[in-house]
């Protein structure tokens, strides 16, 4: 076992006595509590990560936070394997497992590798020009394109099924703080004081920000005890709610933010029922945005060597983990920060070997440099970095005003091109950035919504800002939600004035491109790409970042996008805002699908509706199929029989004897008030005024613009009181179109409408034997004559009181419904299935229902189908001439009326056995060439077992009256199938209706 | 997501709500006076502003109320709430 | 009512087991479940003219007075109502009487519409210190104390299901969902339960 040699002996916030043992790769090492994955590496003298996505360069540890590009592992493995995760994020584990990506078995001795030898062949838009190019199409390219995919790329994923669980939770507060640096925190503490309700939220496993890694004092006290007090502080409060390890990661509207939460990332598997992670779905009133920087890196020849690291990482690394990355240092810088990383690397023992500053003045801190004997060597850049796999070996630096080269031995680089602020957020919310131009830097500008941008995420990055404008902050927050809005007093700070920051955005290149100089190492671009996109006229930054991929990236370019863009603009010879940025979109980090799915998987992808007879067919041992959400059984097979089989069964046994289904799902709506039958006038094609109490009647809506909307049989249970059904599917939205009719349209009609469907089970009773059986059931005489067709009567069921008997048929046969409440369904069920027994009483379902429907003639939904009027489907009679009502007018427009119109038929394959398809297409001639003319469509298909053939129902131009009894063609041309079938009546049994009315 | 102010329940998510389009067509009224025109219009033409717009919602998971929204349709904002049969100020 | 030999079976029937399950806390869940079951549940929606005449007639004839004001609950021991949307209510309680022929011979059909929905839902009673917790998991409304409180009655989604959620005391909430999503909508809030340990109740 490797030993942490480069961990210093104390300092830190990890804890030594907590040793935890970690694998990557082939190796095995230990870290400490405390420790992220990057920093365990390093502290093992680590330093080779990963090979780059293009070229497999070899890349190392690149910073210390959510913006590295380099450092992306695979986590875990077997079914919990995580590609692309970032190690500088991932909190060391005992026994945690990652793997480095994107190389061959070695990650030092990659295959891959020797694509960095043909870089030159492998430009930006390499991949366009190539299949644009001579090859496209062909199988050479085919063949090559296989090695491109699999060379250039990222992590895997395991392919495996997730075994663990994630979750959504949603959440309000007056005031949320994203950032939990110094001015988050002060905003909070000031915003919680005033009364609100805060969330504060943070991405690391503690709040604090740049205060766990600075060496600053408040208030007299470490940075670190001020900040624990604080947080101690706010989570005592009530009002205040703190999210460890969340990341917002979108700022959406109406200050709607979502966060994800790492619940259990940090431990080797979730504890319990906890999920792995949880999607936060946060509504705020007032958003205070401490979302803080990114250090900006120099673009120099070979910067993407390991060892060249962010300046404010390294620091971060000596501070906060006790680890120091290398042993000979050349600091790197055009502002004053990465100076206290120069005292902090001598400081912890490493030889630092220079400051290189780009810039003629003396920083603040170049006091401080030269009591410790570091060298400051100003006015001056690094031109290129020398090494191989094992990271950088040396530096060559050149006086920015000519002449001076020099040449550096060291295995660290720590730069810093000064910090960008974190505007993805800001941006997000639908606000615009501005250039400051004294300060280099793109900050906040206007808000959009109710916002606001404190300490390093508006350009304010000394820490007595930040604390003031947090304090401020929460208190202008408090006040703007109805709070009071007292300050919070600014604690005092150890701090000393920094000097300017002057960047330069590239490096000079004395031998001409080479080495490359990389802009974004994720997505291996580099100053050439850049270069070579602006000469193919691709200037714009939005063309910039899809022809060269700049940005791209997991990292989404928080490293890279200034620099690209600023370097683009010197070759257009503009400035950086002409050049402006691309947009920041969601997600501000990547976020886990499994999480953005939440707890809805499996069975809980969606809730599912159910009869309250559905245990019934289960122990019917019924086969299930959706319906819209609800499940309803499709057939109740018998042993060894087919879904054909069952059907026809079924259909044989109700046409022959009785069956019973389950139609709960109709929709039903309860329609009280002395208007009523006005408005059904009003909804429904026909006449509803005359309609006798206890009888029911067939019903059709059409919408506004005259199509065939829905229809279903509406009762009249009284005077005033109607129940109407509608279609399974269109339950819903016809409540809603009803309820529009009635608030919006004539409220002054006095009627009242409620969904009903939930509070009955509907149970059809169908077959010649369906009297015998009924009547076994209820108290009501059924005979015909008590009792004729449509018949609509309340009655007592098997013992039930409250029950309801229609007698209405869908399948044709001598019918009955019986409505039970839901409660007894069960019970009524089981007692009309004992009654049925003496009769072979078959229970059908969905399979059957439609056949039979389909046998009979009656429309659904494959010809309701948005297309067809009420006299396409043959029931333009029950149009009413005598009143106006919904969709009339434009029914009888020119174009929705006329011999041309497809209209309602039904179809018998000519030999009598070929099967139909439904949705195949009417041709007239079988052996046309295309393009063919097509006069309609078949819409349904069954069997007719009565007359034992296979039957259809379809749409034809001109309807019976054109081709009764002719010979057309079905074409289903998917499958070559031509089918001859001639065009007979809709109605294939009992077409004098004797059996309902029986 | 959008914030929208029912009249009767208070501020609630866009989840809770359909859209039922545009609010400023007036309904022709079904009369044999109306002509096919009207209802023509009423049923297929529409103005696609960008800008401030009325339109019915529909509180599907709430109060199951039909209310009128004025929303801009550019930035999202909901300026104004009203029940479905009342006017909507220009400023409320 | 039915012959009493015949018990109503609600949608949670087949699959209601009672005990304590999940991540227990020292042995104690931190949500409780219970299904409300054998309920009458009344809708009363009043012509908006008869408004107050409703609502003093109810309070006449059940034994509760329901609020004008939106979103909320009037309850008592015995039987709750709660408002659904203008000038409409549930009206609720355990079943002992015929409540529909009851609230039915006072309010007439000239004073508003009264239809039975007494089999039409799935009720379940969540209570303890994180029952606000399973609800935030699966609807958008603010369920922190003191937004929504005791005598407090909204209608949502909550996880994806039409819902009416009523507070009754601090940490207990009755949630109403259409009864053909029963089983469903058990099975996803003892899911989202299972972290803080929960119990399944005697149903009452």
């Amino acid at each position: 076992m490797a030993t942490q040699s480069n961990r210093l002996p104390g300092g830190g916030e990890i804890d030594r006595g907590k040793p935890l043992t970690f694998r990557f790769d082939d190796k095995t090492y230990t870290g400490f509590q405390g420790d992220t994955l990057a920093s365990a590496l390093l502290a093992n003298n680590v330093k080779l990560v990963g090979r780059s996505f293009k070229y497999h360069r070899p890349r190392g540890v690149f910073s210390a936070g959510p913006e590295e590009p380099n450092a992306l592992v695979h986590l875990r493995s077997g079914d919990r394997q995580e590609p692309n995760t970032r190690a500088t994020m991932i909190e060391l584990y005992d026994g945690l497992i990652a793997e480095s990506q994107n190389r061959g078995k070695s990650l030092r001795n990659d295959p891959q590798r020797i694509n960095n030898l043909f870089k030159a062949f492998l430009p930006a838009g390499f991949y366009y020009k190539t299949f644009m190019g001579p090859f496209r199409n062909t199988r050479l390219w085919m063949f090559i394109e296989g090695f491109i995919r699999k060379s250039a790329g990222m992590g895997a994923a395991s392919g495996l099924p997730d075994p663990d669980h994630y979750d959504q939770m949603s959440r309000h507060c007056e005031i949320l703080v994203i950032g939990g640096g110094p001015a988050g925190l002060m905003a909070a503490k000031s915003a919680a004081a005033n009364g609100a309700r805060v969330i504060l939220v943070d991405d690391r496993a503690d709040p604090g920000g740049q205060l766990r890694y600075e060496q600053y004092e408040i208030d007299g006290k470490k940075g670190l005890d001020w900040i624990n007090e604080t947080v101690a502080g706010l989570e005592a409060m009530d009002n205040v709610f703190i999210l460890r390890r969340t990341t917002a990661f979108g700022y959406y509207d109406h200050n709607f933010i979502g966060c994800v939460e790492r619940v259990c990332d940090h431990l080797p598997e979730p504890e319990g029922n906890k999920p792995r992670q949880r999607v936060w779905n946060l509504q705020a009133g007032h958003v205070v945005l401490a979302t803080g920087s990114h250090e900006q890196p120099m673009v120099f020849g070979n910067n993407d060597l390991p060892g060249i690291m962010l300046a404010g990482a390294v620091r971060t690394y000596v501070n906060q983990y006790g680890v120091v990355p290398g042993k000979r240092a050349v600091v790197f810088t055009s502002c004053d920060d990465a100076y206290r990383t120069a005292i902090a690397l001598h400081d912890a023992g490493t030889t630092v070997v220079a400051l290189v500053d780009t810039r003629k003045l003396d920083s603040s801190y170049a006091q401080q440099l030269l009591d410790r004997k570091i060298r400051i060597i100003n006015d001056s850049a690094i031109v290129s970095a020398q090494g191989n796999a094992d990271g950088v070996t040396s530096v060559e630096v050149h006086s920015l005003s000519g002449g001076g080269a020099q040449r550096l031995d060291c295995d660290l680089v720590a730069m810093s091109n000064g910090w960008a602020p974190a505007l993805h957020l800001f941006s997000q919310s639908g606000g615009k950035t501005a250039w400051d131009a004294d300060r280099n830097i793109f900050v906040p500008g206007d808000s959009k919504q109710a916002e606001c941008s404190v300490g390093a995420a508006n350009g304010n990055f000394s820490l007595k800002t930040c604390l003031e404008e947090g304090s401020a902050a929460g208190a202008m927050a408090a006040s703007s939600t109805g709070f009071n809005t007292a300050v919070q007093a600014v604690p005092a700070v150890s701090e000393i004035h920094e000097s300017a920051y002057e960047p330069l955005w590239e490096c000079p290149d004395p031998a001409k491109g080479h080495p490359k100089k990389f802009v974004d190492h994720q997505d291996d671009v580099a100053v050439s790409d850049i270069q070579l996109a602006y000469r193919e006229g691709y200037i714009s930054v939005e063309h910039l970042k899809r022809y060269t991929t700049l940005g791209m990236g997991t990292d989404q370019g928080k490293t890279s996008n200034v620099p690209g863009l600023a370097i683009m603009a010197e070759a257009r010879g503009c400035s950086i805002p002409e050049a402006g940025h691309t947009t920041f979109r969601p997600p501000y980090t990547p976020v886990s699908m499994g999480a953005l799915g939440g707890a809805e998987t499996g069975e809980h992808y969606m809730p599912i509706r159910r009869t309250a007879i559905d245990s019934w067919h289960e122990e019917q041992g019924c086969k299930w199929i959706d319906a819209g959400i609800w499940r309803r059984p499709r057939y109740y097979p018998q042993s060894g029989e087919t879904i054909r089989d069952a059907f026809i069964r079924e259909t044989g046994m109700t046409r022959g004897s009785v069956g019973m289904c389950d139609v709960t799902t109709l929709g039903k709506i309860d329609l009280q008030g002395p208007d009523t039958a006005e408005f059904l006038e009003r909804i429904y094609i026909n006449h509803w005024m005359k309609l006798p109490v206890g009888k029911a009647r067939y019903g059709m809506m059409l919408r506004e613009d005259g199509i065939a909307y829905d229809d279903g049989v509406t009762s009249r249970m009284s005077e005033n009181h109607f129940v109407m059904t509608t279609t399974t599917a269109n339950a819903v939205k016809v409540m809603a179109n009803l309820e529009f009719y009635l608030q919006v349209i004539w409220p002054e009609l006095r009627v009242q409408v409620t969904s009903v469907t939930e509070q009955w089970s509907a149970i059809a009773v169908a077959g010649p034997n369906s009297r015998k059986v009924i009547q076994k059931i209820v108290d009501i005489d059924v005979s015909n004559e008590a009792f004729p067709f449509m018949g609509a009567s309340g009655c007592v069921a098997a013992g039930i009181p409250g029950c309801r008997l229609f007698r209405i048929s869908f399948s044709g046969e001598l019918a009955f419904e019986i409505n039970v409440p839901c409660d007894y369904a069960r019970y009524v069920c089981e007692k009309i299935y004992e009654a049925g027994r003496e009769f072979d009483i078959v229970p059908y379902g969905t399979e059957t229902l439609g056949n039979m429907r389909i046998e009979k003639g009656h429309v659904a939904g494959p010809e309701l189908d948005g297309r067809t009027t009420a006299d396409d489907l043959g029931l333009g009679m029950m149009m009413s001439k005598k009143k106006e009502f919904v969709g009339k007018r434009l029914a009888y427009r020119d174009s929705m009326t006329g011999e041309n119109r497809k209209k309602f038929v039904g179809f018998v394959p000519a030999d009598g056995k070929t099967p139909l398809k439904a949705g195949a297409q009417i041709v007239v001639n079988e052996n046309a060439a295309p393009p063919v003319e097509m006069i309609g469509h078949v819409t349904s298909t069954g069997y007719c077992v009565e007359h034992d053939h296979p039957i259809g129902l379809g749409l034809i131009r001109g309807g019976l009256d054109a081709w009764k009894d002719r010979v057309v063609y079905m074409s289903y041309p998917l499958r070559n199938i031509i089918v001859p079938m001639k065009v007979v009546s809709p109605v294939f049994v009992d077409p004098e209706g004797e059996r309902l009315h029986g | 997501m959008i914030r929208i102010n029912c009249p009767w329940c208070g501020e609630r998510n866009m989840v809770e709500f359909t859209y039922g389009g545009d609010a400023n067509n007036v309904y022709p009224g079904l009369s044999e006076e109306t002509s096919e025109k009207q209802y023509f219009e009423y049923t297929y033409l529409r103005d696609n502003p960008c800008g401030p717009h009325l339109e019915y919602w529909h509180h599907v998971n709430g109060c199951r109320q039909w209310i009128k929204v004025k929303r801009d349709t550019l930035t999202h904002e909901v300026i104004a709430t009203v029940p479905a049969d009342k006017p909507v100020g220009e400023k409320e | 009512m039915a012959d009493p030999a015949v018990k109503r079976r609600s949608a949670l029937f087949e699959i209601y087991r009672t005990g304590e399950f999940g991540d227990l806390v020292k042995g104690k869940a931190g949500v409780s479940i219970c299904e409300r079951h054998a309920l009458s549940i009344i809708q009363v929606a009043a012509w908006k003219d008869q408004t107050d005449a409703v609502i003093a007639t109810i309070e006449v004839a059940a034994g509760i007075k329901p609020s004008a004001e939106p979103c909320s609950a009037i309850s008592s021991e015995d039987i709750s109502a709660i408002w659904l949307g203008p000038a409409r209510w549930l009206i609720v309680e355990k079943e002992t009487r015929d409540l529909h022929a009851v609230i039915g011979a006072d309010v007439t059909a000239d004073m508003a519409a009264i239809t039975d929905q007494s089999h039409s839902r799935c009720v379940l009673r969540l209570s303890g210190p994180q029952s606000r917790n399973v609800l935030r998991k699966g609807t958008t409304l603010d369920m922190d104390p003191g937004h929504f409180a005791p005598g407090d009655a909204r209608t949502t989604s909550l996880f994806h299901m039409n819902a009416l959620i009523h507070c009754l005391d601090e940490e207990t909430f009755d949630i109403y969902v259409a009864r053909s999503f029963g089983q469903s909508f058990y099975e996803v809030i003892i899911h989202a339960a299972a972290e803080y340990g929960y119990q399944v109740a005697d149903r009452i």
